[in-house]
């Protein structure tokens, strides 16, 4: 652990203060990192024996420089990061993090915002976190999205170039999203598809979870490096799962029972929404599992479908609530087996979080915390 | 305790077995604890985060159903409330932790002597050490004050 944080805060300023030592002088205990670290350990599916691991990495860091860039979008990124959070636990990732640069949230503007966000890139060079929320238009060389006089495809690429890793915040800037739907007037792409050179993590959704751009954010911060990505870019900790093999109401599918409309028996007694559009079963994310609002619910426990907002081209997919196929003549005959579904069900949920870990432990090579003697000097 | 937010279509929803199937992995947790404190004192926690698997509220109140509430209740009150409770049975506790709105961040089952959380870090306790001492200089230096005031009297 200490390796890692090596590598990543290697020429970091001698003279900064530690994380831990800084939020002592605010007067949080250790018992708060660790509660914030047990969090982090449990959003990224990380055994949460390594809180304590994460607790130590995170008290030792030095404050993480962010630049936080707003292209073509809606800001939704931004309002479901900040205006979902509570001033209590998930708040003190903003302790741990500096944000240098953010159109949304700074107070100044114009020429002093720049000014801020220049110096920031000197000052950190090479070790600075940018995230992007929005997607960047090439047509006309960018003519069509501007700030300052620079287009955002400028500016990303001069932002970027002395970046340690970028975050694509938002189904936008991951993979065009909405600005990129069809016809794409302003030709409209993701961050990977202009900058080749860094460490880019997509973090889609329309917004995305706030716990999952957070708990990204964390684990870049705690362990020093990339998380485990999928095909697409994403971390596998939130993105690793579809929707469908998580839902709750997966065991309705199962018995071939499902909703035919928003308000027949079947919707009331909350079946399977496959047939109204549900996009559960094409769709990677961890709505079923974390939810929305701190847990509350999410789209289909309000008895809605699936978008399936943090795939490509989402937009572009026909109807939200045109079912993806006509279920298959099989599912007569897993309803025989329905009773078996539920333990085995459960059991494989279990034995595929604990998959999950291994795969994530191994990628992210965190040492299992040794066990200590009680009374012993840890040191 | 804080009750679990209420959803609208979960109470419909049978149970999915989840809550019997965790039960074989805590004894088997529990069942290591037992062999390594045999061999002397040692801290050591096996956690299983609820929040992870896709549990229903029902799925939860059938597992702390089976699990039963033991003899020790504790609150920890920083950066939101946390509810930490032993079940019946020693050494499998329960860790629950808020945001504000009573909404459950982290909701885990940890096998332990104590859950780490309830522990007080060697850092902190090192900063109460130049904390009291500055308190008892203090209380010294008034009572020199106090007393020299007398004194002029």
């Amino acid at each position: 652990m200490a390796k890692l944080f090596k590598n990543m805060f290697a020429t970091s300023e001698s003279t900064a203060l530690t994380l831990g030592e800084e939020l002592a002088q605010k007067g949080v205990s250790r018992r708060q990192i660790l509660k914030f670290s047990s969090y982090v350990a449990a959003l990224m599916a990380l055994p949460a024996s390594y809180s304590t691991a994460i607790a130590e990495s995170l008290s030792k860091a030095r404050r993480q420089s962010v630049i936080w860039l707003s292209f073509q979008e809606c800001t939704g990124c931004t309002e479901s990061i900040t205006r979902s959070f509570s001033p209590s636990l998930e708040d003190l990732i903003f302790d741990f993090i500096s944000l240098d640069y953010s159109e949304a949230l700074m107070n100044v503007s114009g020429s002093a915002a720049e000014a801020a966000r220049k110096q920031a890139m000197e000052e950190n060079k090479g070790k600075y976190i940018v995230v992007v929320e929005g997607s960047i238009p090439l047509d006309k060389d960018g003519i069509y999205s501007v700030s300052g006089g620079h287009t955002n495809l400028d500016v990303l690429k001069e932002v970027a170039k002395d970046a340690m890793a970028i975050i694509s915040m938002g189904t936008c800037a991951s993979f065009g999203g909405i600005p990129a739907a069809h016809p794409n007037p302003t030709g409209a792409v993701g961050v990977h598809e202009i900058i080749k050179d860094k460490p880019i993590i997509n973090v889609p959704g329309c917004p995305p979870i706030p716990e999952v751009m957070t708990g990204t954010i964390a684990f870049l911060l705690s362990l020093g490096k990339i998380p485990e990505l999928d095909h697409l870019g994403r971390p596998k900790a939130f993105y690793g799962d579809n929707i469908h093999d998580r839902c709750y109401r997966r065991p309705f599918y199962e018995r071939g029972e499902f909703a035919n409309s928003f308000d027949d028996e079947g919707a009331r007694k909350g079946y399977c929404l496959f047939n109204l559009g549900c996009k559960g079963p094409v769709t990677y994310n961890a709505c079923a599992t974390i939810k929305w609002n701190g847990g509350v619910s999410f789209p289909i426990q309000s008895g809605h479908g699936c978008l399936g907002c943090s795939e490509p081209g989402f937009w572009d997919k026909g109807s939200f609530y045109s079912p993806l196929s006509t279920p298959t003549s099989g599912l007569g005959k897993a309803a025989m087996g329905a009773a078996a579904v539920g333990t085995a069900g459960a059991v494989v949920a279990s034995l595929v979080q604990r998959k999950r870990r291994e795969n994530i432990l191994k990628a992210a090579a965190v040492p299992k915390p040794t066990e200590t003697k009680l009374g012993a000097d840890d040191e | 305790m804080t009750k679990a937010p209420s959803s609208c279509h979960e109470n419909d929803v049978p149970l999915t077995g989840l809550s019997i199937a965790l039960l074989p992995e805590i004894i088997a947790h529990l069942q290591d604890l037992a062999e390594k404190l045999k061999k002397g004192p040692v801290f050591a926690q096996e956690i299983i985060s609820l929040r992870g698997l896709p549990m229903t509220r029902e799925d939860i109140e059938d597992l702390d159903k089976h699990l039963g509430h033991g003899e020790v209740n504790a609150k920890v009150e920083v950066a939101g409330n946390s509810d930490v409770w032993e079940t019946s049975y020693s050494g499998v506790w329960r860790v629950r932790h808020f945001g504000t709105d009573d909404r459950i961040l982290v909701d885990d089952i940890v096998i332990a002597v104590i859950p780490e959380i309830l522990m007080a870090h060697k850092d902190d306790i090192s900063a109460s050490v130049l904390r009291m001492n500055d308190t008892i200089l203090n209380l010294q230096q008034d009572g020199i004050a106090s007393n020299q005031t007398k004194s002029l009297d």
